[in-house]
């Protein structure tokens, strides 16, 4: 219990100095966030010209504008970008630095990624409620039970792909090319994850692939349920799956934690 | 609780990869790696006792930075044992990173955006400092390290002595027992490296810590460590009280005379090697056995009209221990 109290402490504490970090830098902050939003509007043009002849695999315009502003809402709210912190701190050994004191790195990084990501939201869920009166396009499901679904998809959505990425820094500990690792699952992540194309677009083979990858986890899904246009089985097929992602590289992330920490070599100065 | 650290036979290993410059020996080096061994550190015994101040010498790449990182828990070991206040430090208990510190004068634990005064607050929550005896360390702190003006600003915008001042305190907010200072002074004023040491006195006085050291800088060592221990090549060249070091290495004392007169070298040279001669300056190595002999002997002698006589420079003396060592 008091152990909890003490964590929770270092959280609060974390974040308060995560915060101050993205005050002095909010305008870096915000170019980042939108210029995130570029790749979906790109896309979303494109979708939309396509359809603007008729529907194209039962989305029609409408469809896509609301799929597209959802994989934007959700993409910034899953983001993750540790790997590339990590080989930093790799590559000049001031990981040490964390590693001296009685606390994780882990938390560290984790603290961070949460401010940024309440940072993120408010403001997009400000824009989503002054954009309602304007446009249907922004309109989804207010239904209580609907929006607790989606709050849960998203969380489990956002832990999957921090943890995936975390651990794939963490080949930073035996290779010095890492990021070609992180490039390389960023790319697949593009095509499988629903960012291109909503999933009942992209051809069979992907979707029988859907269970075996993390990628449809990480973002298809959640905007799916946004949208109200699922394509798995059942919801309770859709959590079950996401979770055992979740917990399935949150076990890979502490194996690599611990071996790496002992091949460690605490390069520099 | 115990302070000491006991090292035995402690030796660290690194295999390394290597590659030919240039893109051939990139290509090359995708399909045949070769591998190299570097011996940094190779049986080194050593024990430190609580409350002492130890000076740790070498050149670059001696192997002081490795030992250090060992006995701080950041390195496994090849083999050999460390035990650090009772702990084995590569098992990096919350417990032991509790009662040690390790201060890099080139690197900076503080957070580089925010003022420091943030670090301070985080490392509170990490090591569970008490509200009352957080308070307290940080005046009695900035009392000592004139901190007032300086904690209030963004760590990006303090000069490198101000930051180091931060630094230290950053690391000691927790009080540990064990501190490694590695190069706490590099880049300082003579000023701030007289502050940084005589706060390192303080507080290794009024918390009995045990303090490992490493410095380029000899007025840090014999300002603050009457033992030393030397590293070159990864091995001890030499560990004990520092006088024993100048007394066994440098068996000769410094004599520098002002002349009044111009005298020749052959007639200097009868009271010893000449070490450097301008008119009016003279410089002679006498031997330590006779020094007074020689000393009167040279003022009822020589036209004298200013003499010192002293020990040699730490950095002569440590040099011509590696000298030996290579020898």
């Amino acid at each position: 219990m008091s152990r909890l109290r003490s964590l929770l402490r270092v959280y609060s504490r974390l974040m308060k100095v995560h915060w101050a970090i993205l005050l002095e830098y909010r305008g870096d902050t915000l170019f980042y966030m939108l210029g995130s939003f570029i790749y979906p509007l790109v896309t979303l043009a494109v979708w939309t010209a396509i359809s603007a002849g008729g529907a194209v695999g039962g989305y029609d315009q409408r469809d896509f504008i609301t799929y597209f502003l959802a994989v934007l809402f959700v993409g910034r709210l899953v983001a993750s970008w540790d790997a590339w912190e990590i080989e930093q701190h790799l590559r000049e050994g001031t990981l040490s630095n964390y590693l001296l004191r009685p606390s994780s790195y882990f938390h560290w990084r984790f603290s961070e990624n949460i401010v940024y990501k309440l940072f993120y939201g408010t403001l997009m869920l400000i824009a989503w409620a002054v954009a309602w009166p304007f446009t249907d396009v922004v309109h989804i499901s207010l239904d209580p039970i609907d929006l607790l679904t989606v709050l849960l998809a998203i969380l489990l959505a956002a832990l999957i792909r921090y943890m995936l990425f975390y651990a794939i820094a963490l080949f930073g500990f035996w290779t010095t090319r890492m990021l070609a690792l992180v490039t390389l699952f960023e790319a697949l992540s593009q095509f499988f994850s629903g960012r291109i194309a909503p999933y009942s677009l992209l051809p069979d083979w992907v979707q029988t692939l859907q269970a075996y990858t993390p990628f449809y986890w990480i973002l298809g899904f959640p905007v799916d349920l946004l949208t109200g246009k699922t394509h798995v089985p059942s919801l309770a097929y859709g959590f079950t799956v996401q979770l055992a992602w979740a917990v399935g590289l949150t076990a890979l992330y502490l194996v690599l934690w611990k071996r790496g920490l002992k091949t460690y070599s605490a390069v520099g100065g | 609780m115990d302070n000491r650290i006991v090292v035995d036979q402690l030796t660290k290993h690194f295999r390394v990869h290597e590659r030919e410059a240039g893109l051939g020996g990139a290509v090359r080096s995708l399909f045949k790696r070769t591998f190299r061994t570097v011996e940094a550190v190779t049986d080194i015994s050593l024990t430190i006792e609580p409350g002492e101040i130890v000076g740790f010498l070498g050149p670059n790449g001696a192997g002081k930075t490795t030992t250090m990182k060992m006995l701080t828990g950041l390195l496994h070991p090849t083999r050999g044992t460390v035990n650090v206040g009772g702990y084995v430090p590569y098992e990096q208990r919350a417990a032991f990173k509790k009662r040690i510190t390790l201060v890099m004068g080139q690197k900076s634990q503080l957070i580089w955006d925010i003022p420091a005064m943030e670090t301070f607050l985080v490392n509170q929550a990490i090591y569970e400092i008490p509200e009352a005896q957080f308070r307290e360390t940080v005046d009695e702190l900035t009392d000592l390290l004139e901190l007032a003006p300086l904690l209030r600003k963004p760590v990006r915008n303090l000069s490198l002595g101000e930051r180091m001042k931060c630094e230290l305190a950053a690391s000691l907010l927790h009080r540990p027992d064990i501190i490694f200072l590695d190069e706490p002074t590099i880049g300082l004023d003579v000023n701030m490296q007289e502050t940084v040491r005589q706060f390192i006195h303080a507080y290794n006085e009024r918390f009995n810590a045990t303090v490992l050291l490493t410095s380029h800088y000899m007025a840090d060592v014999t300002a603050l460590c009457k033992r030393v221990i030397i590293i070159n090549h990864g091995t001890i060249l030499f560990d004990g009280q520092l006088e024993r070091l100048v007394n066994d290495l440098a068996p000769y004392k410094v004599a520098k005379l002002v002349l009044s007169e111009p005298v020749t070298a052959s007639r200097l040279s009868e009271y010893g090697d000449i070490m450097h001669h301008v008119h009016p300056q003279v410089t002679i190595k006498v031997n330590r056995s006779d020094v007074s002999a020689q000393s009167a002997r040279m003022l009822a002698e020589l036209p004298v009209q200013d003499f010192t006589i002293e020990d040699p420079p730490m950095e002569d003396v440590i040099s011509l221990a590696f000298a030996r060592d290579s020898a």
